[in-house]
């Protein structure tokens, strides 16, 4: 189709647009001029690409504004999950930095990676629910099914073992205050800690930052992220195939079973 | 006298001091003290107090768990020839308060304008006391630091380039070890160099995001062209605006014109929500950076050593955590019960009061010889009976109260300073979270059992509402103070051992239900519990002589006089044949309902002056000298349960507002007799009548 001009990186970068003020911003809708003003960024023509987006059912336009149509949402889904899990991989995983580099590298990551990688990385990264910059992670088919198949090296602090340690990546609490407590006492992001003991019948859990012990309610626990740090005995990238689900996978020793609660996220 | 020798160890020279000097609190303080102030802040349980005391020469307590000093105290002293007012703090985490005790920290630097702060830090936690070191450099204020427990940083293999530090700072940096008395001399020069030259160049300031900065700019011209003065500087005031201090927009509120707060609130606010991740996330992991950077620069680290004794902590083991827990409790209780109030009272009394009372009783009755009656046997009766002043008085108070209470603060200061009440706080936090509390709410609840009063101002280390009204009902209602609980103890092991069990699981339920139906009822919120674990101390003999004594003067000090006016009182309504009236207004509860002989109305009278008064007279008194094991049990029972003493109820109206504590006495009055009354029907269900 020579005429056609319009690629599919510009379809997404125009659709990760609108997830991020209908969704992110929580707007419900995009006024169609500000869509045209985005898109003109990258598209002479921008009353073109809007038409083709209503072509392909990826838009409606409602009156002056622009929603998503049910195609055109699973696209955004797959685009900003992959973005995000991109930017949480370099940074958590690879260690990366330089934040320029990594969102350019994770802009070119979301055009490419496919479904099944997508998963993979999701499950390697124990299905983390925001991005390095606070925004969240719209969870994908391998989230909300239960099983994980490989051992994530990025757990909640209550899914670590008694003596294991790892480095504070982030947190996943909407509560200013308990969050703004646990900075206090010295629970950053990028400090070590070690899990220390766990008491019974879900009690708190004891931990240790440099010399000094904390007890915690796994409550908070819970939305504390931890890289933990390998010991040799974790995962062997290179002769286990990441595939989520599926009756071929090996069977990984859950030790928390039907305490993680599902999060599902709310689109509307 | 301005030093104090260096050659006397911490003990004696406490007992030295204690008698000449009066503790203070700020609020009461002499107004015209002109002194420069000087203020000790840090975290939690590094030792200011300890220091402060070495500064001042007076004690406020010492203890290892975080949330000992929960009110300011102040006291001045010279260093040469200058004098200061130095002001002892609550520990805080974070210049930004989460709580009320920590509330009280920041205000003190707001509102006293002092010349200088000194920070006390645990000097094995350099990221930690850093990260607290950054925000007070941001005050503007003249800061000194004091690595304080240098000893256990050694041990860790921990070792600190102070000069380093001291440089990249721009501020005096000393070490120390407190409790040696290791380090003082150093703080006090600091202290004056500081007091000399006042100015303090290149202060480390941490630079934040651009934006952040611009509007630190934007807000400090905002100032200085409407030329507004300010406690602290202009930075710190923007930064806390941003994580949301409270303190500081109160004094925005207060002190500034409407136009410019709602201009300046509206800058913070704008850039507060260009962040998509909390702001407080973005400041700290600036400043953990930061403290990161200096920690790889002046720590040197000869391979930490991980803290063995921590790994086989059996204080937190899964099962003989919580069973060691119940056990130690179990033990103060008999020993308190056991040692104190039967071994002690019983020799003191035999050897000392008894003989004492007999004489008085025979000496005022020769003095009264030439009285005429009826006035005669009423004095008689007044001074030197049963209940005289004279001789029911003393024996009360120190033959009875003072080795009980002596007894429990010291073996309580064995386990404060040992660091086992915060390990007590974890075991129980599952179980008090079903009573809408967490754990750290152990700690004022346990204080409790020394004195309900001093409890009830320490449940301002928890950090809702909701917690602090149900732990100061559940001490007022099921927390019998030291001296009524070695009374009653001491009773009831003389009963049998049996009768005091029952007491013991009767009080324990009561706790647990009232916590348990609070929870459903008393609305608001339960906060998670985060809690500092100190590591397990020898406890040092000097603070615990230097605790008891302190603790054991000032509840002797709140107790005695209230005592001799129940006496009096009770005396008084002897001699009228009031307490007839009264007796027998009250036989269909007393008599009727709880079993007792129609005297033990009077428990009540007293109880609500003082409970350990209700239980000293169920002790002391010949009505009561036959009662039966279950009469016995019941009026124990009602006792522990029954309305607080006025010094507690004071303080809860203080601190808890009149309504809610007219609300917690009222319920508290019915409750607790219509649990005596049915554990009486109970107990003579199943041992007959
Ligand atoms: N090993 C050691 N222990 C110390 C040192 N200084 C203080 N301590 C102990 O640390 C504990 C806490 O001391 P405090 O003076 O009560 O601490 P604080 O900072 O006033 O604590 P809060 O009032 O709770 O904020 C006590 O058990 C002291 O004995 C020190 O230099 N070395
Ligand atoms: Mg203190
Ligand atoms: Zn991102
Ligand atoms: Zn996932």
């Amino acid at each position: 189709m020579p005429s056609n001009f319009i690629n599919y990186r510009i379809i997404d970068e125009i659709l990760e647009f609108m997830w991020i003020e209908i969704v992110d911003k929580n707007k419900k809708k995009v006024p169609v001029s500000i869509l045209l003003t985005e898109i003109m960024k990258y598209f002479k023509n921008p009353e073109e690409v809007l038409e083709k987006l209503q072509k392909m059912e990826y838009i409606r336009i409602e009156k002056n504004d622009v929603v998503f149509a049910e195609k055109g949402k699973e696209r955004a889904i797959h685009v900003i999950r992959s973005h995000r899990l991109a930017e949480r991989l370099l940074k958590d995983v690879v260690d990366f930095q330089d934040d320029a580099i990594l969102e350019q590298q994770a802009c070119n990551f979301e055009h490419t990676i496919d479904d099944s990688v997508e998963a993979a990385i999701c499950t390697l990264l124990g299905h983390p629910k925001i991005c390095p910059h606070g925004f969240a992670i719209p969870p994908g088919p391998c989230c909300k099914a239960a099983a994980t198949e490989i051992e994530p090296i990025i757990k909640s602090l209550n899914e670590l073992d008694v003596g294991e340690e790892g480095r504070c990546l982030y947190f996943t609490s909407d509560k200013n205050k308990e969050m703004h407590r646990l900075m206090s006492i010295g629970i950053i992001p990028g400090v070590q800690l070690r899990v220390h003991q766990k008491m019974p019948f879900n009690g708190p859990i004891v931990i240790q930052i440099d010399q000094t012990q904390y007890a915690l309610d796994p409550s908070i626990a819970k939305n504390i992220y931890v890289r933990v740090n390998s010991t040799g005995k974790k995962i062997k990238l290179n002769n286990k195939k990441f595939i989520p689900k599926g009756p071929k996978g090996p069977k990984r020793k859950r030790k928390f079973k039907g305490r993680r609660k599902k999060h599902f996220y709310n689109i509307e | 006298m301005t030093e104090l020798n260096d050659k006397k160890s911490y003990g004696i020279n406490i007992f030295r001091r204690i008698h000449h000097k009066k503790q203070k609190k700020v609020n009461d303080k002499d107004k015209e003290n002109t002194s420069p102030r000087i203020i000790l802040v840090g975290n939690p349980n590094v030792g200011k107090s300890v220091i402060f005391y070495y500064l001042t020469g007076k004690y406020a307590n010492v203890s290892n768990y975080p949330g000992t000093t929960v009110e300011l105290m102040s006291g001045t002293r010279n260093i040469e020839n200058y004098s200061f007012n130095f002001i002892d703090t609550p520990g805080i985490y974070n210049l930004v308060p989460l709580s009320e005790d920590e509330k009280v920290t920041k205000k003190v630097i707001m509102d006293e304008n002092p010349e200088a702060i000194i920070q006390v830090g645990d000097a094995k936690n350099l990221r930690r006391t850093l990260l607290f070191t950054f925000q007070l450099l941001e005050l503007g204020i003249p800061i000194i630091l004091i690595l304080n427990m240098m000893d256990e940083a050694k041990s860790h293999n921990i070792e600190i380039n102070l000069a380093g530090l001291s440089n990249e700072l721009g501020i005096p940096v000393s070490g120390a070890v407190a409790v040696e008395k290791i380090g003082i001399d150093k703080i006090r020069k600091n202290i004056l160099d500081v007091h000399k030259n006042k100015e303090q160049f290149n202060r480390k300031i941490i630079k934040y995001s651009d934006d952040i900065e611009k509007l630190i700019e934007k807000i400090e011209k905002n100032f200085k062209k409407n030329s507004i003065k300010t406690p602290i500087s202009v930075r710190a005031i923007t930064l806390n605006l941003l994580e949301g201090d409270q303190i500081v927009l109160d004094w925005i509120n207060s002190n500034i014109n409407l136009e410019i707060k709602e201009d300046i609130l509206n800058s913070i606010n704008s850039v507060k929500k260009s962040y998509t991740t909390s702001i407080v996330t973005i400041i700290s992991e600036v400043r953990e950076k930061e403290a990161e950077n200096l920690i790889n620069k002046y720590q040197i680290t000869k391979e930490v050593k991980r803290d063995n004794k921590l790994k086989k902590d059996i204080t937190l083991h899964k099962f003989f955590g919580p069973l060691i827990a119940i056990g130690v409790l179990l033990l103060v209780f008999l020993f308190v019960g056991y040692v104190g109030a039967i071994l002690i009272v019983d020799f003191l009394s035999t050897y000392i009061f008894d003989p004492y009372s007999s004489f008085m009783n025979v000496l005022i009755t020769n003095l009264l010889s030439g009285v005429a009656e009826p006035w005669k046997t009423h004095l008689i009766n007044l001074l030197s009976g049963d209940l005289g002043l004279l001789t029911a008085g003393p024996a009360w108070t120190i033959g009875l109260i003072l080795p009980i209470v002596a007894i429990f603060f010291f073996s309580f200061a064995v386990l404060e300073d040992s660091g086992f009440l915060s390990r007590i706080a974890v075991n129980a936090d599952r179980l008090s979270n079903k009573m809408g509390l967490n754990g750290k709410a152990i700690i004022p609840i346990l204080l409790g059992l020394g004195c309900g009063t001093s409890a009830i101002i320490t449940t301002r280390i928890l950090d809702t509402k909701k917690e602090r009204f149900i732990s100061s009902l559940l001490i007022a209602l099921a927390i019998p103070c030291s001296a009524q609980l070695g009374i009653i103890l001491g009773l009831l092991f003389q009963v049998g051992l049996q009768w005091a069990l029952i007491v013991l699981i009767i009080i324990a339920g009561q706790l647990f239900i009232i916590g348990y139906l609070s929870n459903k009822f008393v609305p608001g919120e339960k906060s998670k519990f985060i809690i500092e674990i100190p590591p397990m101390r020898f406890p040092k003999l000097s603070n615990i002589g230097m605790k008891t004594w302190n603790k054991t003067k000032s509840f002797l000090a709140e107790a005695v006089p209230l005592f001799f006016i129940g006496i009096l009182l009770i005396s008084i309504l002897n001699e009228t044949n009031a307490s007839i009236y009264i007796n027998t207004f009250f036989t269909p509860i007393t008599v009727y309902f709880l079993g007792l002989p129609p005297e033990a109305a009077a428990l009540w009278l007293l109880g609500v002056i003082r409970r350990d008064l209700g239980a000293a007279t169920l002790f002391g008194s010949a009505e009561f000298a036959s009662l039966t094991p279950i009469q016995y049990t019941v009026a124990t029972t009602l006792i522990i349960l029954f309305i607080p003493c006025i010094a507690a109820i004071l303080i809860m109206g203080k601190e808890r507002g009149i309504k809610k504590t007219l609300l917690i006495l009222v319920f508290i009055f019915f409750y607790s007799i219509l649990i005596s009354g049915l554990l009486n029907f109970i107990l003579h269900l199943i041992f007959g009548w």
